[in-house]
């Protein structure tokens, strides 16, 4: 959990070299004022979580020289940033490397968590493993409390979609319910989606909505005289807020997809995925601070507004642990807990991701919002560096990628690297969950030195393990 | 907040100077007499010193004249000054002299070993420095993780791992005993070099006197033998500040074990709770800033103690106003009001009084009737009778037991329908018999055995772990959060380990599983940081952990329920009075400890004394709160009352909960039939259920010839498991020729593990048919951990087999005989069992043997002319099929259980509507589970919420039935409990007469009164 600075620091000792003691001392001191720097220049966060433990090296850390028997059978290909190269399935994003920061020096060293989708992704959530005394909230619940919204009119902190999946992962916790996440809820693709609570309900139209509202003020007389009663007040406000959020042009224009024209709905894919990424660019565009997206391509899905399904596809995250290189479903005979997903290579797999997240990088790009916005895309863990006998990979947690972009991110660059089959971590420097929360809220400017307190009083520091990834800054 | 204002610039001004100039302008203000405390000096090192504090006497009133008196010393050999300390200067004895306000008093001082060595001691007084200074605190270095790498123990509740930390830890740089100055432990703090925490220690502190000399005298960790059992305070609690006169020096002496005193005033940590009132500083020096009442904390080592002050000033104008005195309640708020200077609110309007009271008692709007009749009614105690006729409704039963099941955890999450069910219905009729609460109380914590015999056992099956038995019952009988000592000590209050661990080695021993609730004979609990087995709580002084052995639960309740228990009593009123009142004497309810004060202490004495008086009767408290002046208080404020939102001085406007909204949205848009319609619905059900079984009957006899038929064309079939035992493992048991009274165990399902519980060497047979029509092969799957198996006969596995067994067997044609035979050696081990019988591949069928037949219908298979019991079981199974009459029995079901009141169902609805408004799900014992403050999710459901937006359509369909006036009224006299102004009802009409279709307009304006603030909120 220490570091490396730290962990090189104890190792050096025991040999005792006093002198690299003072240089790696000022090496520490040279990556924290650079954190300084770029503290504060995300005014919102975008983060894009793809479930289930995105493999690693089929993506964004190719290793071409593993033994042909556990070999991605995907090729490196050059991008557009000097000496940087992802695999084949990332030919999209492969053009916008250089808006990109990829650290293939993620770990996950906290027990239990490795082999439990559920708490590796509250673990995403929150930046913290579950089972400590007090479960932190969400990093996106702690920066709604924290910052407010950018929005009046639209919540803070959005989850898009969010379905029951997320029910127990994503979690308010200690903190009030208003922070807890929105979830849009249902499909972006489908052209009968709506956002549930935000959009006037069916039979009542504006005109009757205003006829009500006046009809309210002129008998809401409210309490004369009510001093110290501040719910009375709260309540107050928080009607004209949410009246403002049920009116306001504004709300329903963030959250409609006809908005949009149909060669940028095409640009991200026209499928559940592509669209839930545009939904998150609109949100992130309207001024909403924390967008999260964590989708999968449904087996009932879109294509250009009409229904489509995948055959034997269930539940299509990215836990290949069966027949991972299948060019359709992974339902293959004596197969184990990786059934109902699609091959990596599918288009409701990769495919779709990689469309989706090239567009969504130009597009934010040409828009001007990754001037301040932080892109992180995350996942819980990477897949073993070996091909199990189902023909697919299964947990890992030593070592993985994420990639991240704007609000002074460095473009075309990479931070650590692994061993020839992905598998260890060789450079210096890696980084943990910890290390990714203290990067959003240093980023967002968030000072980690005062703590939030839970309602019993007890204090609870930000992040309290981890420390910003000192690169990204 | 004018009166604050005011005072505040008053204050500033004042309480620098406190007493001597105050005074100078008073010409009236001479003392009758000053007290000098302690009365008497010794110091027995020449690092002792003696914090004085001297208090003049005026009429009745006292005042602190520490900082303004003048002391002298007799003899500068003896003794020097510090401020209003006396320090030793060398071995003697004299005198000190003391004078205030013209009044002297002498106090002899001896000093003695001034020239022997003294050195710091670690435990006694540099840990308390980390804590004065705030090293060791949760948002610095006593932070689970440390901070910057240094990690203390919070506020130093383990010398142990501080001793470690400061000289070995940190490559230990953190105390340099060769070179003192260069220790990070000097350097940090006094920001000689970066500190992410800042400066915390000046060279003028005590504390760096203290930790420098400690290092330079070479930085001893020892731990002493002796600890701190004691810290004495002077002045005691209690203590009321006058303004002008705002200050008041606070002394501490700490009593060891050891039989040594000393005094700690200048190490000790000092806390107010509430600093608008008053502050405190380093040396103990309180300065008051506005009226109020704060407890000042202070904490040496794990000893903390508070002292309650009280700050009294003149508001320009105020005038007391007597007001009607109803009973004792009111007498002790109205004392309280005066002293401070609020001026109460008058009595609320019967209209006010009638909703406000069946919310609070029935957890519902009262019905229109009612409102009416009790509107109408002129007698001088209608008040009165209506709370006494609300107490004695089945809808106060159900809401009141629904505050208990919230705290109680009942819950689907934690309990089986039917233990919820059944648990939630003991509570319930505990509430509506009126149990004397120490009686509930020990009921439940003493509860054994199965859930369907003592229900109250759901309280152990809803927490099954020790902890959070310890931590619920405190929580809810304590009053106390006891789960920050789980870990630490608890920051704010006594609570220690050994307390949070005693009271777990209360539970230790009670088991809960399978719905049954169990004493084990062994099991302790241990402190974790030494391993010690800790001595239940309730033990009495001098016993032994041998006499122990019996229900350590029963001797636990024995202290709690004494009368003068500290908390008992308290903390139950205290929690009625919060429910009636929206807020606790104590708040929050379940946070008891002497730095958070009551707002009126002798109010909650009194309450808890007539609690106890009364034999523990809560309906008696909730009737004599409910008769008070002070609960029928109007909710409007006056300029002299504006200010308090502690000491009931107006009754406070409350959202309504969850449940309360939900229940009043149903009842006032008529979707909820209100509750008087449950017994004719009943029993309309119950005819239904009359009819639908007649009919049904007449199917009988051909249902049977049906039946019949199709078991014999099944290929195979398994019958029930039927159980035998226990017998004693020494008897002579031949499993294959056994002959005994089977008893059907149809709760054993296929594949499903099931658990036998074993006394050690008991001996349990189970036994069950499988029919086949022609030979089959089979693989029968067997795994537990301790059982033998035999078919027709023949033993198939080895004898108790510990793991996994296939096998592969087989089955003739007709009845096959498979018997199972358990025996444990073990005491107090559960034997598990999981059978399953499939056909294998070779048998040409793929199918699981998986159905189990009905036992009725095994009796068909086997039986060719049916007995008489036989029949019956038939019979009933045939009846208990009718999924028509099972819908109507679920009706009545449902309506006894009144599943369609959020108020008054035994567990949560756990709706998106009643999360929404804050319903708790039960998952912890804090009433702050239930959020009470709105939320903009709550706005948006109640603006363009399905729920309302169904109800109001659903009310608009009643509504519409009436003219205009008729409805306008009944919806205000339902939503509201009045009927509307002139002008609201003018409103009303004109809105229906301008919309063109009468309906929608009947729709928007039951819309509109839903989200009225006076709807929405309780008042």
């Amino acid at each position: 959990m220490h570091n490396h600075h730290e962990l090189s620091r104890r190792s050096f000792l025991g040999i005792g070299l006093g002198g690299v003691l003072t240089a790696l001392t000022g090496a520490e001191v040279n990556a924290s004022e650079a954190v300084q720097k770029g503290t504060g220049r995300a005014k919102r966060v975008l983060v894009i979580f793809e479930q289930g433990g995105v493999s690693h090296i089929d993506t964004w850390d190719p290793k071409p020289d593993t033994p042909i028997e556990h070999r991605s059978p995907f090729k490196p290909i050059k991008t557009n940033a000097d000496g940087v190269y992802f695999t084949e399935l990332l030919s999209k994003t492969a053009r916008f490397a250089n808006k990109l920061t990829v650290v293939r020096c993620m770990t996950q060293p906290t027990p239990g968590v490795g082999n439990s989708h559920p708490k590796g992704s509250q673990y995403i959530y929150s930046g913290e493993a579950s089972g400590g005394p007090v479960d932190m909230p969400d990093i996106s619940s702690v920066v709604a409390s924290r910052m407010g919204t950018g929005a009046l009119y639209l919540p803070s902190n959005i989850l898009v979609p969010g379905t029951s999946e997320q029910a127990e992962m994503s979690r308010v916790g200690f903190l009030p319910p208003g922070f807890a996440v929105f979830k849009s809820g249902g499909s972006p693709a489908d052209p009968n989606w709506r956002v549930p609570n935000l959009g006037l309900l069916a039979g009542i139209d504006e005109r009757r909505f205003k006829d009500r509202h006046d009809l309210l003020s002129s008998l809401d007389v409210g309490y004369v005289n009510a001093g110290g009663a501040k719910d009375v007040e709260a309540m107050r406000s928080l009607m004209v807020q949410a009246t403002d959020m049920l009116t306001n042009p504004l709300t329903r224009k963030a959250f409609d997809m006809n908005t949009e024209s149909a060669s940028v709905c095409e640009k991200y894919g026209t499928g559940h995925r592509g669209q839930c990424y545009l939904l998150a660019r609109k949100l992130i565009e309207s001024g909403v601070r924390y967008v999260t997206v964590d989708v999968r391509e449904p087996q009932n899905s879109y294509k250009n507004g009409s229904t489509m399904s995948y055959p034997g596809g269930s539940n299509m995250n990215w836990d290949h642990h069966d027949a991972i290189y299948s060019t359709s479903h992974t339902n293959i005979p004596n197969g184990g807990a990786g059934a109902g997903r699609y091959g990596i290579a599918t288009w409701p797999m990769m495919g779709s991701t990689d469309q989706a997240f090239a567009a969504l990088i130009e597009d934010m790009n040409d828009r001007g919002l990754l001037d301040d916005t932080l892109v992180c895309f995350v996942t819980e863990f990477g897949r073993t560096p070996h091909i199990n006998d189902r023909q697919g990979r299964d947990h890992w947690t030593h070592a993985f990628s994420f990639a991240f972009a704007g609000a002074g991110v460095p473009g075309g660059q990479v931070v650590g690297s692994t061993d020839r089959d992905g598998g260890y971590i060789t450079s210096s420097m890696a980084y943990t969950i910890e290390d990714y929360a203290a990067t959003i809220y240093e980023k967002l400017g968030i000072d980690r030195s005062k703590p939030i307190y839970t309602p019993t009083g007890r204090p609870i520091f930000l992040a309290a393990r981890g420390k910003p990834i000192a690169e990204l800054f | 907040m004018r009166q604050v204002g005011f005072w505040k610039s008053v204050i500033i001004a004042v309480c620098v100077i406190c007493y001597s100039q105050a005074v100078s302008g008073s010409a009236t203000a001479v003392p009758e007499r000053i007290v000098v405390s302690p009365s008497e000096i010794r110091l027995d090192s020449k690092r002792a010193y003696r914090q004085i504090v001297v208090t003049g006497y005026f009429k009745g009133s006292e005042f602190d004249l520490s900082s303004s008196a003048k002391i002298l010393t007799v003899d500068s050999n003896i003794v020097h000054l510090k401020g209003s300390r006396i320090t030793p200067a060398g071995n003697g004895h004299t005198t000190v002299k003391v004078i205030a306000a013209g009044k002297t008093v002498e106090i002899p001082v001896s000093v003695s070993n001034f020239t022997k060595p003294d050195p710091v001691r670690f435990t006694f007084e540099a840990l308390p420095i980390l804590t004065k200074q705030g090293c060791a605190t949760g948002s610095c270095h006593g932070s689970p993780h440390g901070k910057g790498g240094f990690s203390l123990s919070l506020l130093g509740y383990d010398p142990q791992i501080d001793r470690i930390s400061l000289t070995r830890d940190g490559l230990s740089r953190r105390v340099n005993v060769m070179e003192p100055a260069e220790s990070l432990m000097m350097k940090k703090p006094l920001l000689e070099i970066p500190h992410v925490g800042g400066k915390r220690l000046r060279k003028t502190d005590t504390g760096y006197s203290i930790i420098r000399e400690w290092i330079d005298e070479g930085a001893d960790i020892a731990i002493p033998t002796a600890e701190c059992i004691r810290i004495t305070i002077t002045p005691g609690s209690g203590r009321v500040l006058h303004a002008p006169y705002l200050c008041q020096q606070i002394s501490v002496v700490a009593n060891y074990s050891d039989g040594s005193t000393r005094d700690v005033s200048a190490i000790s940590t000092y806390e107010s709770s509430n600093t608008s009132v008053a502050t405190v500083d380093a040396d103990g020096l309180i300065t008051g800033h506005g009226r109020g009442q704060t407890a000042i904390s202070v904490r040496y080592l794990d000893k903390l103690q508070s002292v309650n002050i009280t700050l009294v000033e003149d508001i320009p104008g105020f005038v007391w106003k007597k007001t009607p005195e109803n009973n004792f309640v009111d007498k002790l708020v109205d004392d309280k009001l005066k002293q401070l200077q609020y001026l109460p609110s008058p009595t609320c309007s019967d209209q006010v009084f009638i909703r406000r009271l069946s919310l609070d008692l029935t957890g519902m709007l009262p019905s229109v009737a009612l409102t009416r009749a009790f509107l109408k009614d002129s007698s001088p105690d209608k008040r009165e009778n209506l709370i006494r006729n609300f107490l004695n409704t089945e809808e106060y039963a159900r809401f009141w037991a629904l505050k208990k099941a919230d705290l109680m955890r009942v819950s689907l999450a934690k309990l089986k329908q039917k233990e919820a069910e059944g648990f939630s219905r003991w509570i319930v009729d505990a509430v509506r018999s009126n149990m004397p609460y120490d009686q509930f109380a020990r009921t439940i914590l003493t509860s054994s055995g199965s859930v369907e015999k003592s229900p109250s056992a759901g309280y152990f099956l809803a927490i099954p772990t020790t902890e959070e038995r310890t931590e619920l019952t405190a929580q809810v009988f304590i009053g106390s959060r006891l789960e920050c000592a789980k870990c630490h000590n608890h920051p704010f209050e006594n609570w220690t380990m050994r307390d949070y661990y005693s009271l777990g080695a209360v539970f230790a021993r009670t088991q809960a599983s399978n719905g049954t609730v169990r004493l084990a004979r062994t099991g302790e609990s241990l402190l974790p940081t030494t391993k010690e087995v800790m001595m239940p709580w309730g033990l009495p002084k001098h016993a032994t952990i041998e006499s122990s052995n019996m229900d350590r639960r029963s001797l636990f309740v024995e202290w709690l329920t004494k009368k003068g228990n500290p908390f008992f009593a308290k903390v139950e009123v205290n929690r009625i009075w919060s429910e009636l009142t929206g807020r606790g004497i104590v708040e929050p309810v379940d946070d008891f400890r002497s730095s958070n004060p009551p707002s009126n202490k002798l109010l909650l004495d009194a309450l808890a004394q007539e609690f106890e008086r009364s034999g523990y009767d809560r309906k008696q408290i909730i009737k004599l709160i409910c008769s008070s002046q002070t609960y029928q208080r109007s909710t409007q404020t006056n300029k002299f009352n504006e200010s308090d939102d502690v000491l009931f001085s107006h009754a406070r406007i409350r959202e309504l909960t969850a449940e309360q909204l939900k229940d009043a949205l149903g009842l006032t848009t008529r979707s909820l039939p209100s509750t008087d319609t449950v017994p004719s619905r009943r029993m309309q059900l119950e005819s239904q259920l009359q009819d639908e079984t007649r009919v049904h009957e007449t199917t009988y006899v051909s249902w049977l010839n049906e039946q019949k038929n199709d078991i014999h064309s099944l290929p195979y079939w398994l019958g029930s498991w039927k159980m035998a035992g226990p017998y004693k493992i020494s008897d002579d048991l031949n499993p294959v020729k056994f002959d005994t009274e089977w008893t059907l165990k149809n709760d054993i399902k296929d594949g499903i593990p099931f658990e036998l519980r074993n006394e050690p060497d008991q001996v349990y047979f189970l036994r069950r048919t499988i029919h086949c029509a022609a030979p089959t092969e089979v693989e029968v799957k067997l795994s537990s951990n301790a059982a033998s198996m035999w078919l027709n006969g023949k033993l198939l596995s080895p004898k108790l087999t510990d793991g996994e067994y296939r096998i592969k067997v087989k089955l003739e044609s007709g009845d096959n005989n498979l018997i199972l035979k358990s025996a444990h050696k073990m005491a107090n081990s559960n034997i598990q069992v999981n059978v399953s019988v499939a056909a294998t591949a070779k048998s040409g069928s793929s199918k699981k043997l998986s159905s189990t037949l009905p036992f009725a219908f095994e009796i068909l298979a086997n039986t060719a002319s049916l007995s008489k019991d036989e029949n019956q079981t038939v019979h009933d199974y045939f009846i208990e099929s009718d999924t028509a009459r099972k819908a109507l029995q679920d009706k009545i079901d449902g309506l006894d259980n009144r599943m369609e009141y959020a108020t008054q169902r035994p567990y949560p609805e756990a709706s998106a509507f009643t999360i929404t408004f804050g319903q708790p799900l039960r998952e912890t014992a804090c009433t702050c589970e239930r959020r009470k403050s709105p939320t903009l999710l709550q706005a948006l459901e109640l603006l363009n919420g399905d729920t309302s937006f169904k109800m109001a359509e659903a009310g608009s369909e009643y509504y519409s039935q009436l003219d205009n006036k008729s409805l306008v009224e009944e919806l205000y006299l339902s939503g509201l409990s009045r009927l509307p102004s002139g002008k609201e009802l003018d409103t009303s009409l004109a809105y229906i007469a301008n919309e063109p279709i009468r309906k929608n307009a009947v729709t928007d304006l039951i819309w509109t009164l839903m989200n009225t603030q006076e709807f929405l909120f309780q008042h």
